[in-house]
């Protein structure tokens, strides 16, 4: 049994008269999904601001989540709950749908905070400020994600020169190909946030042009995040391997590895 | 004698194909194996049930194969190797179902905040699977790299073949570039 609970922010707008019935057909709809999937959880609101949980078979959950973190109808997914359990805690609702400030949301969490061994604070998710309709224009980067809006390609280089961004995930070879160019670039971002000083300091990137259409590309198959919503990543920043202390070793062996690997591909 | 040394641990599961790719890499190397110390060394890993190559770069220079067993009560052989990787290769066979809870405690077992190691997934045994099925399981390594707050590639890769293993290698070089330049203090 597999339990996973993540947060994320709705992109409907709420002074849309729509927005209750939006919610309605997203919880409908996985009602009915989840149960051919034995899958059962309950979904917080709070204004745009979301927290699901869900348990049931792994690799079911994996599936689900997977698509549901691209789901163009929210932003900001981030995982906060990942764990095991015996049984299920709510195995009655396929989706229940819970209301933000209620006491039944507190039963809820403290539900969840009993059998599960998280280390996030909750606290945000019970004291979301009352929604408001300025939240989107407060969150720079609520415009990249809303699907509603087109950014004219102007303001997006504004986005990408002015903020420090990294990768969220590889892009698939059933996607991409990974030529040098892509694979370079994704090891960079992979390692932190970078901004565009950071990459083109690193003498790699002679093309400024292919750069710009790169970075483009991985933002269009929504694989960067910003640093300001990069909250997860801060604390499990990897820190650089400094046991080696010969780095001239590491990059020594670096060139004998391009020179062997062209070698081998040139007598083939 | 080998001055410049560095190590490769390739994890997964039976029949995913660690022996097949440690023997396809061992094959292309360029130079003489210095015979005595490798088998001495192979036979010092082989007997506990790891497997052994190696790839000589240079007469001084060689990138030490390391094939361990994914099960997680193999994990005294893990700590065997676990120290200043060059990488960490997880070897996961497609058709067979993903087995996230084998997947997940190798990743946990290898980084940890205090230890960087570069992380590649390679899927074998996939040259027939449909563009759907592969996808699917991408989803679920995703998921689970996702939760380890880990961002690593995730490639098709054949043991058997040699280019396959020469990308192989030439992404692990990509990502110890990268952080090698990542600095720890770097201010955002
Ligand atoms: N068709 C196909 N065969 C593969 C592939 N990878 C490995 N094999 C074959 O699968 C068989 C098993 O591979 P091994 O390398 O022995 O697997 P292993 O991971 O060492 O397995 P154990 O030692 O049993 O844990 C061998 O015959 C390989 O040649 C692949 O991508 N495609
Ligand atoms: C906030 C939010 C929560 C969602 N929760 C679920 C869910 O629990 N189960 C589900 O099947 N789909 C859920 N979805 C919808 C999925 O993202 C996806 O649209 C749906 O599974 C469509 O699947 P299909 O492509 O198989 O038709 C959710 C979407 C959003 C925006
Ligand atoms: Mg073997």
């Amino acid at each position: 049994m597999k339990r996973v609970g993540y947060t994320s922010k709705l992109n409907i707008d709420l002074s849309d008269t729509s927005y209750s019935s939006e919610i309605l057909k997203i919880v409908n709809n996985s009602r009915k999904k989840n149960k051919s999937l034995g899958i059962t959880g309950v979904i917080l609101f709070s204004g745009v601001t979301i927290f699901q949980f869900l348990e049931g078979n792994a690799e079911e959950i994996a599936k689900l989540i997977h698509k549901i973190s691209r789901d163009p109808r929210h932003r900001d997914f981030s995982i906060v709950l990942n764990c095991k359990g015996d049984e299920c805690l709510f195995p009655d609702w396929s989706m229940r749908l819970v209301s933000a400030g209620t006491a039944f949301q507190k039963e809820v969490i403290n539900k969840i905070h009993q059998h599960c061994d998280i280390t996030f604070d909750l606290t945000s998710t019970l004291t979301i400020k009352s929604p408001s309709h300025s939240d989107y224009s407060k969150n720079p980067t609520a415009e990249r994600a809303s699907p509603k809006k087109q950014i004219p390609p102007k303001n997006y280089q504004h986005t990408i020169k002015s903020s420090a961004f990294q990768l969220k995930a590889w892009p698939r070879s059933t996607q991409v190909e990974l030529t040098r160019d892509i694979t370079r670039l994704c090891s960079a971002l992979s390692t932190g946030p970078k901004t565009l000083d950071n990459l083109r300091a690193n003498a790699y990137f002679s093309n400024e042009a292919t750069l710009l259409k790169n970075i483009t590309l991985l933002d269009n198959l929504k694989l960067l995040t910003y640093a300001s919503q990069a909250i997860m990543n801060v604390h499990t920043k990897p820190i650089a391997n400094h046991q080696n202390k010969d780095e001239g070793m590491k990059s020594r062996f670096s060139q004998a590895l391009k020179r062997f690997v062209g070698s081998v591909k040139m007598n083939a | 004698m080998i001055k410049n040394y560095q190590k490769l641990a390739i994890v997964g599961e039976v029949g995913s194909g660690k022996t097949q790719l440690i023997r396809t890499i061992s094959d292309i190397s360029p130079f003489e194996t210095d015979v005595q110390s490798s088998v001495d060394i192979g036979k010092e890993f082989t007997t506990v049930g790891i497997d052994y190559g190696r790839l000589m770069l240079d007469s001084d220079m060689a990138l030490g194969l390391y094939g361990l067993p994914g099960q997680k009560r193999y994990a005294f052989l893990w700590d065997m190797v676990n120290q200043g990787l060059w990488g960490l290769l997880i070897l996961v066979k497609h058709g067979t179902g993903f087995n996230a809870e084998m997947f997940e405690s190798i990743l946990g077992h290898f980084r940890s905040p205090q230890s960087y190691t570069p992380i590649l997934v390679g899927i074998s045994h996939c040259e027939q699977a449909t563009p759907q099925s592969l996808d699917a399981m991408i989803s679920a390594i995703e998921h689970s790299l996702c939760s380890h707050a880990i961002v690593a590639p995730i490639i098709p890769i054949d043991p058997r073949d040699i280019e396959s293993s020469l990308i192989l290698l030439e992404l692990f070089d990509s990502l110890n570039s990268a952080s090698q330049e990542a600095t720890p203090d770097e201010s955002v």
